[in-house]
């Protein structure tokens, strides 16, 4: 978890030339957003290189940095707009990364039977598949909800639409991998 | 069942946001009610809290070691920070935890979507659905917060230096934030595909809100038409289908 007040203060440091401070943001920040970026694109060289462009523009905005809105906010708005982006690119659209390749969901209970395991790695591959061929914003609403837990009125900013917008993305997206899940089942 | 199908739907539309603690005192208890007391709400809760359960438990790729230094090569080669500019902002919104407030396991979903697709004779799959594992709630995967402006007033204001930053790369965002400022003329040649619903709600009748809202979701997901099935989850959502 990370508090408001410290991002911001490291923040604020940062505009005010302590260069450790955006290294600080940088370590503490980069996780969440080359997961989010990950789900996002599918590519993992590719979301390290908007992980880096996202910082990039951090470092570059420092000095007009405003501490009104969550600094969480404001990354992952820069983090959307990276990622929808890089998928319009024309050689994105035929990319997909296998699902298996990547091994979906780890076990989280160590006592779990090997059907238990097998069984919780098909349900992630599954939701892999899914969370892919959902509409890129409904896939972002999903992730930065469930996964990144913002609140709605953050995806909203984030993705620049209304938090209905959000509140039946979010929907019909969890929707659609729960019907793909049950189909799984 | 202890409420007509109606209520089924209108819940289904608020079960998303029953998760992530999104609904008003008042509603959350609502819902909460007609979940404790119907099976059939009770399991598309189980199977959507399996789906936060699920994306839980998929892997994350690890930072490289050396991603702070390949960050620091750019940095050089980009140069110095832009210009200094401050803008007004909103006030920061209060740190909250999501918490663990289903103890239900379980889910389906196209709920209301199927339900009203056999209430209207529509073409969708509405088979039984397996029954999900239980399991405990999703513990909180991040801090939350809220902030109270809204999405429009945060897009015509621009905050922040983020907007400038995209810009600069080689696809500029700006496309996307136009489309959504300035509706294409295509959202309105819609039209006709709503029909079905408004036999059902009466979209005439509908706030302008709504009907924006419609359109909005029409324009963020890049769709040719709002099809049938996904407008009346729409419908379903806002709670407009209700009385039908
Ligand atoms: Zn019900």
């Amino acid at each position: 978890m990370h508090s408001l007040d410290e991002d911001v203060a490291l923040m604020l440091a940062f505009r005010s030339g302590d260069v450790a401070a955006f290294d600080q943001l940088f370590r503490r920040w980069s996780g969440p957003l080359l997961r989010y970026i990950d789900r996002m694109v599918r590519d993992l060289a590719t979301a390290e290189e908007l992980v880096q462009e996202v910082f990039i523009r951090v470092h570059r905005a420092r000095e007009r940095y405003s501490p009104d809105a969550r600094f969480s906010t404001w990354l992952y708005r820069i983090a959307t707009n990276l990622a929808l982006n890089e998928l319009r690119r024309p050689r994105h659209r035929s990319v997909h990364r296998s699902t298996d390749e990547d091994g979906a969901a780890p076990l989280p209970d160590r006592a779990a039977s090997t059907e238990d395991l097998v069984d919780a790695r098909r349900l992630g591959a599954a939701a892999e598949r899914a969370l892919l061929e959902l509409p890129e914003k409904q896939r972002a609403a999903l992730c930065l909800t469930a996964v990144e837990g913002l609140s709605y009125a953050e995806v909203a900013e984030a993705l620049e639409v209304t938090e209905k917008a959000v509140k039946s993305l979010v929907h019909r997206a969890r929707s659609s991998l729960a019907a793909r899940l049950r189909e799984e089942e | 069942m202890p409420e007509t199908p109606t209520g089924c739907l209108v819940v289904a539309g608020d079960l998303s946001a029953l998760i992530d603690e999104e609904l008003d005192a008042a509603r959350e208890v609502e819902v909460r009610a007609h979940v404790d007391a119907c099976e059939d709400c009770a399991q598309r809760l189980r199977e959507l809290c399996n789906v936060d359960l699920v994306l839980a438990g998929l892997s994350a790729p690890a930072v490289a070691d050396d991603l702070d230094v390949r960050l620091r090569a750019r940095l050089a080669e980009v140069g110095p920070a832009a210009t200094p500019r401050h803008r007004a902002r909103t006030a920061p919104p209060r740190m909250r935890r999501r918490g663990t407030a289903l103890g239900i396991a379980g889910g389906i979903a196209v709920a209301a979507a199927v339900m009203l697709a056999v209430l209207q004779g529509l073409p969708r799959d509405a088979s039984e659905p397996g029954v999900p594992i239980a399991r405990e709630d999703t513990p909180a995967p991040a801090a939350r917060s809220e902030a109270p402006e809204s999405a429009q007033a945060v897009i015509a204001e621009a905050p922040g230096p983020e907007p400038d930053g995209v810009a600069e790369s080689p696809d500029p965002v700006p496309e996307v934030i136009a489309r959504q400022l300035a509706p294409e003329p295509a959202l309105i040649e819609v039209e006709p595909a709503l029909e079905p619903a408004t036999q059902l709600a009466g979209l005439d009748a509908l706030p302008d809100e709504d009907v924006a809202l419609v359109l909005e979701l029409e324009a963020v997901e890049d769709l040719d038409l709002v099809e049938h099935l996904d407008l009346l989850e729409v419908l379903v959502d806002l709670g407009v289908a209700d009385g039908a």
